[in-house]
């Protein structure tokens, strides 16, 4: 018997997937005491479906398409500007082995973070559950948890590959704040890094002229890289008649990276 | 999966990140080798799939090459299966080789011995 007063929690689900929030408002931050152990209406035991309909169809997988504005060159500062510049020097150099020595990651396989985890040159799919919505890229299988039932972002988070998410819809756009990124991961082009303390802002939305365009638009926010909010848009098209596939990478990785950074090629006599 | 075409002009030049396991830099990816070669062994695996071909470089010595394609999720849509290479078969390959001048590179395209053209794209 519900108590009087109460709404049942999957009442409560549904106003919070249809509110419309007010536009640019802060996610707000919990301290760890607060958010710890907590029960949160995604994983909550009531739940409801009924706000998912009205929610906009994003279903399909989405195919990383040219065309989107080019970014301003970022106002990068201190050792990010550094390596930024020394990164721009070897693709400019022309030379091959300079140019090897671009990458700077541990393994090919290593996936590349948020934002990364956007442009890889593999499609993405979006799954809408209560309170939550799960975004799938194929390279690599990567993951994103970004969560829409009200929760505030963590005050002081483990940095991860694609950090901790969460958003909440403005009418038709889910509004993304991601923190807790680890410190080096790469914001767009190569040599465009950010520290542990950048804060992306995506607003998702469809193309209103082209529903079957996603329009992805990036704010990034870093105290320790940035000198000023860096912008940037990603734009996807819809594919309804195929499905995602398997990637594993670990399967049959013949391509390591040395030490010095160097892109290596396992031939056939291995 | 599905746009290899972008990927590739992505890494060619080298200023956009629109790579997902590796960079093309240890490719010459302006120069093309067309040879023919008999299959030795055909991997239809992520990251990437790859073929192995017993052929002679331009001096005339043979040698086991190992050609990489982009993946099995790429290749799906350009009509390639699990099963378009099986090794004895003869096939005529076009590749970008190696900048070292090691016994592999990244496939163009291959001839099937029905005629049959497969690009890794």
């Amino acid at each position: 018997m519900m108590r009087p007063g109460f709404l049942p929690l999957g009442v409560m689900l549904a106003a919070f997937a249809a509110l419309p929030v007010a536009a640019e408002q802060a996610a707000p931050v919990a301290a760890q005491s607060e958010a710890a152990g907590k029960i949160w209406p995604s994983a909550a035991e009531q739940v409801s479906y009924a706000a998912l309909q009205s929610l906009p169809d994003w279903r399909g997988i989405w195919l990383p398409m040219p065309g989107a504005p080019k970014p301003e060159i970022p106002r990068l500062i201190g050792k990010y500007k550094t390596l930024y510049d020394e990164i721009q020097a070897l693709i400019k150099s022309g030379d091959p082995e300079a140019q090897l020595k671009v990458e700077r990651r541990a393994s090919a396989c290593e996936p590349p973070g948020m934002p990364g985890v956007m442009t890889q040159p593999y499609d993405i799919e979006f799954l809408f559950t209560p309170g939550r919505v799960t975004m799938i890229q194929e390279a690599y299988m990567q993951v994103r948890r970004i969560f829409t039932d009200g929760r505030p972002l963590p005050e002081d988070p483990d940095p991860t590959y694609n950090g901790f998410s969460v958003g909440h819809w403005e009418g038709s756009t889910l509004v993304v704040t991601t923190v807790g990124l680890r410190e080096g991961g790469i914001m767009g082009r190569w040599g465009i890094s950010h520290s542990d303390k950048v804060k992306i802002t995506e607003r998702i939305h469809l193309d209103p002229a082209n529903k079957d365009v996603l329009v992805v638009e990036n704010t990034f926010e870093d105290p320790l890289a940035l000198a000023a909010p860096w912008h940037s848009t990603y734009l996807f098209s819809r594919e309804r008649a195929q499905d995602q596939l398997e990637f594993i990478c670990a399967q049959n990785d013949r391509n390591p990276i040395s030490d010095k950074g160097e892109v290596g090629f396992i031939d056939a006599a291995h | 999966m599905r746009i290899k075409s972008v990927a590739m002009l992505a890494v060619a030049a080298l200023a956009v990140p629109a790579i997902a396991h590796h960079s093309f830099a240890m490719f010459d990816m302006k120069k093309d080798v067309t040879a023919e070669g008999v299959v030795t062994d055909f991997r239809w695996t992520n990251p990437h799939a790859w073929m192995h071909v017993d052929m002679a470089d331009k001096s005339g010595t043979r040698a086991n090459w190992a050609l990489e394609m982009t993946s099995p999720n790429n290749l799906v849509l350009s009509g390639w299966r699990r099963s378009s290479l099986k090794p004895g078969d003869k096939v005529t390959v076009t590749y970008h080789p190696l900048l070292n001048g090691k016994t592999g590179g990244s496939l163009v395209k291959v001839v099937l011995p029905d005629s049959k053209i497969l690009e890794n794209k």
